[in-house]
């Protein structure tokens, strides 16, 4: 029987999260991609938006096969993201820092998943860096230690393997650390 | 007669052993033609002590130096670049030794070195020897907000942009890393430029790690002191292993001293150095007293199954990263 472990790729509209799907899935990714009607901000040639959840696998082995979620980036569909995350190996925050305000858009995402971060391994992607003039790495960090945490940030190009590959990598030392802690605990 | 003062650059020690090397030459004073004081960056860049534990030229080693072991040469500038001409190696015991060293270097070296035109020397730029003093020159540059353009050899050139925070070369920053780990490149020379090629630039912080965990050495230095992280790193933008992530994942939780954390970790002294080091370029790192903070944990011998009947999320996402590893081979 194949048994199924699960990413989830959540934060907002536009960050890149059917990128990064597309980026590690073995299959041709299944979207639910909609043509953008209600005004949300937009990028210049987005044109659609993800209604229900992106779907990517990869398989590891016979027997195993990793299923990649990615969550709809409308505050609307928020009640899936919490069901989604649970029992995850971990979740890849991406934030869009061209959007009208990705600090407040961090500050909602922490919150939504706040109970679920200290114990479930999680990276901070930050995307579409080149459309920015200034961003405030300090501001980044302050907003994540008011939660009382310390997760990884990176500035990620969501259509990278590469760097969809070190955010996992990320989430696998994190993983390690809370084990081990588990361990002597 | 007033003697001269002169200050010599130290290169490859710390604050302690810079003190203790200073008291030394206080206590000699009288026994030396010039007062001799020794810094992190003296005004005679062109001279260098080197403590030999800590990293020289390859050439160095290649000559059969190491055999000194733990002992201290003073080197003049290198003309060519990549040649080190050692006057003496000088043992940490061997007072006399030393004084003959300097006073050679006043009397008979200093002034033959310095009127040499300086191939690599710019004003405000340190002289350079090896891939070592690459951090002294990237922080001139940050300093000065100055274009430099570095030369090696058995390496493309690489060009610093103090303004912008970038460099730019032609090869991969994995390749920059293989051929400093290697000690293959030899920093040839520095000098000034407005110019940039065009392409891709990356940012500084990148080059910084990359020199700091290929030319970190263990020493005494790392030993018996907590360290903790501030933040994790971007390691996107920086070469890694995946033992300097699992190192910036423990050492965000609590001050940790490097042994017990590489036993944690099953990884090398060599590597938390490396890593520390890297961290430490990137103002990452801060040291907390040691009595502030309870022993770090016992090494864990295995791995503790997270929830019951399933697999550490550990060993699963090992999986998937072994797969997508195969995806890009």
């Amino acid at each position: 029987m194949n048994s199924l472990i699960k990413l989830v790729i959540s934060g907002t509209m536009g960050a890149g999260k059917t990128s990064a799907i597309e980026a590690i899935s073995g299959i041709p990714p299944i979207r639910t991609d909609v043509a953008i009607s209600d005004g949300e901000s937009l990028r210049p040639g987005k044109t659609t938006t993800t209604v229900a959840m992106d779907y990517g696998e990869l398989a590891l082995d016979e027997d195993q096969v990793l299923v990649i979620f990615g969550t709809p980036g409308q505050e609307r569909y928020d009640f899936m993201c919490k069901i989604l995350v649970k029992g995850a190996l971990g979740m890849l925050l991406l934030i869009d820092l061209s959007a009208e305000d990705p600090e407040r858009d961090l500050t909602y995402y922490l919150s939504l998943y706040e109970s679920q971060l200290h114990n479930t391994p999680c990276v901070i992607g930050l995307t579409h860096e080149d459309l920015v003039r200034n961003f405030n790495a300090t501001r980044i960090y302050e907003i994540i230690k008011g939660f009382g945490l310390n997760l990884p940030v990176i500035l990620l190009d969501a259509r990278s393997v590469a760097d969809v590959t070190t955010a996992i990598e990320i989430l696998l030392a994190q993983a390690e650390e809370f084990e081990i802690r588990e361990a002597v605990a | 007669m007033a003697k001269q003062r002169r200050t010599f650059t130290c290169i490859g020690l710390g604050d302690v052993e810079i003190s203790r090397l200073n008291l030394l030459l206080k206590f000699f004073s009288s026994t030396l033609d010039v007062d001799w004081t020794a810094e992190h960056d003296g005004s005679e860049s062109q001279i260098c002590m080197v403590d030999l534990d800590q990293a020289v030229g390859e050439e160095f080693w290649r000559t059969g130096a190491a055999d000194y072991g733990d002992r201290i040469a003073v080197t003049d500038s290198i003309r060519d670049g990549i040649e080190w001409n050692v006057l003496r190696p000088w043992h940490r015991s061997d007072k006399n030794g030393l004084v003959a060293v300097l006073n050679r270097l006043a009397a008979h070296r200093l002034s033959s070195v310095l009127s040499k035109p300086a191939v690599v020397l710019q004003p405000q730029l340190h002289a350079i020897q090896g891939s070592l003093n690459l951090a002294a020159v990237i922080a001139d540059c940050e300093r000065e907000l100055a274009g430099i353009r570095l030369r090696f050899v058995k390496l493309p050139d690489i060009w610093l942009n103090g303004a912008r925070l970038t460099y730019s070369t032609t090869c991969g920053p994995n390749l920059i890393l293989d051929a400093f780990r290697s000690k293959s490149a030899m920093l040839e020379s520095a000098e000034r430029t407005r110019e940039f090629p065009a392409g891709e630039e990356r940012p500084l912080a990148q080059l910084k790690w990359i020199h700091a965990i290929s030319t970190a050495h263990a020493t005494d230095e790392w030993g018996g002191r907590y360290f903790r992280l501030k933040r994790w790193p971007d390691f996107a933008s920086l070469p890694h292993d995946l033992v300097h992530l699992r190192l910036a994942a423990s050492m965000l939780r609590q001050p940790m001293m490097l042994g017990p954390l590489a036993k944690i970790l099953n990884a090398t002294i060599e590597d938390a150095v490396a890593f520390c080091a890297g961290v430490e370029c990137l103002e990452l790192l801060e040291e907390h007293p040691r009595d502030t903070y309870a022993p770090p944990p016992r090494p864990a011998t295995t791995h503790p199954v997270v929830q019951e009947g399933a697999a550490p999320k550990s060993q699963l996402l090992r999986k998937v990263l072994t797969a997508l590893y195969a995806r890009q081979a």
